[in-house]
């Protein structure tokens, strides 16, 4: 991964975390809440897959790592929206 | 999802150390349904105690660990590229950020304290305490592991090619950065 690539992602990073906060604005608590953890879970899947370096490895392990907070915040979305 | 690659680049660090992370995951996967669950059963006491936390504050801590796990990911690189010296700077500067993350945490600990919202205020913010404190205990361990690589880095103990231990440590850092990406949400945000 270049210098440059992952600086890319960091800035993605820090835009996703901002906008996860202009999100809270969104009148439906059901969009929000699907919004939120959305970003989430794209935050989540740089952090893996650049940061982590899995993109390119053994897809078992990226799938495991992928899984978590993607499982998660499928569950907090069902758990808090039902 | 992006599609499969028929040539597998090597797992980094050690093997150990990603069954490490998939068990601390499941615990805080654990931990953080627990939250969610409480908040189901009382939304109304969720959401007036969340409102106590300061927004700008939970984003602060964000940034400074996203950006402490980015310069963690430039010092592998510095160092796979023969630059150990750089290497070494980039993980001080990972520590200086993760030092940020941790003043600014036990500032809102502190405070929060003195307004009486301790780990027996209320079921928020007894979860509240266990969760977040449990991954700021994670986080001091990050900070000491950060520190004691920058100096082996700086005394160019990481040849290019032997950078398992060095990989391992930054993934510890990275894991502590992915459990708070779903924290921040949960925690702070209104909804």
């Amino acid at each position: 991964m270049s210098y440059r690539e992952l600086t890319l992602y960091w800035l993605a990073l820090i835009a996703l975390s901002v906008a996860s906060l202009t999100a809270t604005h969104i009148p439906s608590p059901l969009i929000l809440l699907l919004s939120i953890l959305t970003l989430a879970f794209g935050k989540a899947w740089i952090i893996v897959d650049y940061f982590m370096g899995l993109r390119s490895v053994k897809r078992s392990w990226r799938l495991a790592l992928l899984l978590w907070p993607l499982l998660l915040c499928l569950l907090i979305g069902t758990i808090l929206s039902a | 999802m992006p599609k499969d690659h028929s040539l597998h680049a090597p797992l980094p660090g050690d093997l150990a150390m990603w069954f490490f992370i998939l068990a601390e995951l499941t615990v805080f996967a654990l931990l953080i349904l627990a939250f969610a669950i409480t908040e189901r059963l009382d939304p109304e006491l969720y959401t007036l105690n969340r409102a106590r936390l300061d927004l700008s504050t939970g984003l602060a801590l964000t940034i400074s660990l996203l950006t402490s796990g980015y310069l963690a990911a430039m010092a592998v690189t510095a160092i796979r590229k023969k630059s150990p010296r750089l290497g070494s700077g980039l993980l001080l500067g990972a520590c200086l950020s993760a030092t940020v993350y941790t003043t600014l945490k036990f500032g809102e600990y502190q405070h929060l304290a003195s307004q009486g919202l301790d780990i027996d205020a209320n079921r928020f913010f007894t979860l509240y305490w266990i969760v977040t404190g449990f991954h700021f205990l994670h986080v001091l361990l990050g900070l000491v592991i950060l520190a004691f690589m920058s100096l082996r880095a700086w005394r160019n103990y990481y040849p290019p090619e032997q950078l398992g231990n060095l990989e391992s440590g930054v993934l510890y850092w990275h894991m502590v950065d992915l459990i708070w990406v779903v924290l921040f949400p949960l925690i702070y945000l209104p909804r």
